[in-house]
């Protein structure tokens, strides 16, 4: 019993990661119908960010979380970057292009962060001070509470803001039809690089959650974290932010849960399986809609 | 017209960023063979004896590609400024052909090979992974070219063939080293052992550290991950729940922190056991963590011995201090190794110069190496722990006087 609590905690704040990194991914896929195959890399950026600027925080008198600030600051710039240079121009130029072009971008950041700052994996210092809730036999981390906050959080706020805000309707317009947008006065341009500003910052905040409760990071981080949130993102109805949430929050429970209980060295194959196998009784994910073509 | 000159451009570009993948960094050594000969009269035949590298210059463990580099650079540098390689009469310069990446993956290893081997070697230093070593050992035995590997530790490497030897000690040697520490020094009476499942080095080592237990009645639990893994939370709260008081981590320095970090979260106050690949982790934001645990390296850069103060001062003034670890000292070793086997031989035949080796007596920045039938040398092991994060000598077992 004690073992099956703190598994869902652990499963809860594993997930909570994959559902930040997830609801970035979703985000930019959801208006402008592409995978930002980089999006793992932002937040290995956001991750080194915050390695030198929570020391610079701490010398300038500052406490550590405003060091967030500057990581959000430094994943937009390089976001908007990023698009402004490799997604821009090939826009319109079908999936395929923008898909290599994606992987490239993430190709290009990994090796581009391995000359910055070098070969040796580092340890980020600790932001928050959060004491551990011990009941009995299980210790719940302050942080896993924080991470599972926080995401909430966020996805409530990216769901009013997406809702009711003018540019977060304009965001609604795009997808549907693009040349009716403009036809309307939309800025298209402005609103895809708000997207991937909005995406960019999420992946800072998610940068915040993971070097709070994984310390190491490399240059290779954004890897393994970005494939598993992209399935996530997909088990949960890309395009979809609760959906990101949910799948994120599966995927995470279902490793622990699988590494605790079944064989840990089959963890990926059984999250992987899942995945298809939801897939292929509803193609769209667990929360996705189908978006007709409206001729 | 425009069209076709710029795909004629990205063809050209994409070649040269294929072939940069090696050479780029085995210039550097070729000028400073090329610039030492030319000040030393000795060397100056103009005959160069060359040899192939192979190391994880990219890639989850580029902290050791980048001290493997810097570690036969200043072997060369050294070997090259005093006089270079003497066979019979003539002397030669020594150089690496080529430091090719195998970016710890095993297919990069071969592809790695293949480079090297299509220059004039005598044989290959490299590489540090056991699964890329093991990769590409079958081949070079084959194609009768000696390897030397500075740090793969797999036990079935050297048995592959006579052209095959190591500078490190082998996981048949380390995995009961461990062991023995672990349930006589530590005094364990249950262990976990949590390995990466993926990898020839974790699974080796498993398997010596769990054949250990069996043979000396040690009880114990596995856990199984991966070695790109960075949550552990899962096989630590299973530790916990087993009442485990030792767990056993032969894993790599990158996920090192991350395992320590989340078994003292969730509770876990025994000692923590790693190999030698936990060299060079970093521990900063985790001192209190990482009390009371150790891992086995291949020597402790604070040791007195004249040999490695020599060897750390000449490092970290040329290379700075941040990739000195024992892949370094080991890499160095294998070069000055190789330039003792061949003198020893008297030949520039590969075939001559492996049972010179095999022969070999051989006192290195890593200790003295004598190999056993196999090729593996008989070497002792360095126990190191930390102090206040800091890597701090503990205790030397094993070895032969």
């Amino acid at each position: 019993m004690l073992l099956f609590l703190q598994s869902l905690t652990n499963g809860l704040n594993l997930g909570s990661i994959y559902a930040l990194t997830a609801l970035g991914y979703t985000m930019v896929y959801g208006i402008i119908r592409m995978i930002n195959f980089a999006h793992g890399d932002f937040i290995m950026i956001g991750g080194f960010t915050l390695f030198y600027s929570i020391p610079f925080m701490d010398s300038i008198g500052v406490p550590k979380p405003f060091a967030i600030i500057i990581a959000i600051l430094v994943c937009v710039a390089v976001g908007v970057l990023t698009e402004q240079i490799a997604y821009k121009p090939v826009r319109g130029h079908g999936s395929m292009t923008a898909l290599i072009t994606a992987l490239g971008m993430s190709l290009f950041l990994e090796n581009l962060a391995l000359v910055l700052f070098g070969t040796t994996p580092r340890n980020v210092p600790a932001m928050f001070d959060l004491p551990n809730i011990t009941i009995g036999n299980i210790s719940l981390q302050g942080k896993t509470l924080l991470t599972l906050s926080i995401g909430i959080i966020t996805m409530l706020l990216l769901m009013i803001f997406v809702q009711k805000t003018t540019i977060g309707k304009a965001m609604r317009a795009v997808p549907e039809d693009r040349i009716a947008s403009a036809l309307v006065g939309i800025n298209v341009n402005r609103v895809i690089t708000v997207t991937f500003a909005l995406g960019s910052g999420l992946a800072a905040i998610a940068s915040m959650m993971y070097v709070t409760s994984y310390v190491s990071i490399k240059n290779e981080l954004g890897i393994t974290l970005g494939l598993k949130a992209f399935a996530a993102a997909i088990l949960g109805g890309i395009g979809s932010i609760p959906g990101a949430m949910i799948g994120g929050l599966l995927l995470g429970l279902i490793e622990i849960f699988v590494k605790v209980y079944l064989f840990p060295s089959w963890y990926e194959a059984i999250t992987y399986g899942l995945l298809i196998l939801v897939l292929l009784i509803k193609p769209t994910g667990l929360l996705g809609r189908k978006d007709n073509e409206k001729v | 017209m425009r069209k076709r000159a710029l795909s004629l451009l990205m063809a050209g570009a994409l070649v040269a960023a294929a072939l940069s993948g090696c050479g780029a960094s085995g210039s550097s050594a070729e000028t400073t063979a090329a610039a030492s000969s030319e000040t030393t009269a000795s060397a100056a035949d103009g005959d160069t004896l060359s040899f192939g590298v192979i190391a994880p210059l990219t890639g989850p463990h580029a902290l050791y590609g980048e001290a493997a580099k810097n570690g036969v650079n200043l072997a060369l540098e050294e070997i090259n400024e005093a006089g270079g390689v003497k066979v019979g009469d003539k002397s030669y310069s020594f150089n690496a052909a080529v430091i090719c990446d195998d970016k710890s993956d095993s297919t990069e290893a071969i592809s790695a090979y293949n480079n090297c081997a299509s220059y004039d070697i005598l044989g290959i230093i490299g590489t540090y992974a056991s699964s890329c070593t093991k990769a590409f050992a079958t081949q070079a035995q084959s194609d009768g070219l000696i390897v030397i590997t500075p740090q793969s530790t797999n036990a079935s490497i050297c048995k592959i063939g006579d052209y095959i030897f190591r500078a490190c000690f082998s996981d048949d040697a380390q995995g009961p080293a461990m062991a023995e520490f672990i349930k006589d020094k530590l005094g364990a009476k249950k262990v976990a052992i949590i390995y990466g499942s993926n990898e020839d080095y974790c699974t080796g080592l498993y398997e010596s550290i769990s054949k250990y237990f069996d043979e000396n009645g040690v009880d114990y639990v596995v856990y199984e991950c991966n070695s790109t893994d960075t949550d552990f939370s899962a096989q630590v709260s299973k530790v916990v729940a087993e009442g485990c008081d030792a767990i056993a981590y032969p894993n790599y320095l990158d996920t090192a922190p991350m395992l320590v970090q989340q078994a003292r979260a969730a509770g876990f106050t025994g000692g923590i056991v790693g190999g030698d690949g936990w060299d060079g982790a970093d521990t900063s934001g985790l001192e209190a963590d990482f009390e009371n645990t150790y891992y086995l390296n291949h020597l402790d850069f604070g040791d007195t011995d004249e040999k490695i103060q020599n060897f750390v001062k000449t490092y970290t003034d040329e290379f700075g201090s941040d990739s000195l670890c024992a892949a370094a000292a080991l890499y160095y070793d294998s070069v000055y190794m190789l330039k003792q086997a061949i003198e020893e031989s008297g030949s520039t035949d590969p075939a001559v110069i492996k049972d010179a080796l095999a022969a070999i007596d051989f006192t290195g920045v890593t200790g003295h190496i004598k190999f056993d039938e196999n090729g593996d040398p008989i070497k002792a092991f360095t126990i190191e722990t930390f102090k206040d994060g800091k890597v701090t000598y503990y205790d030397k077992v094993g070895g032969e006087a």
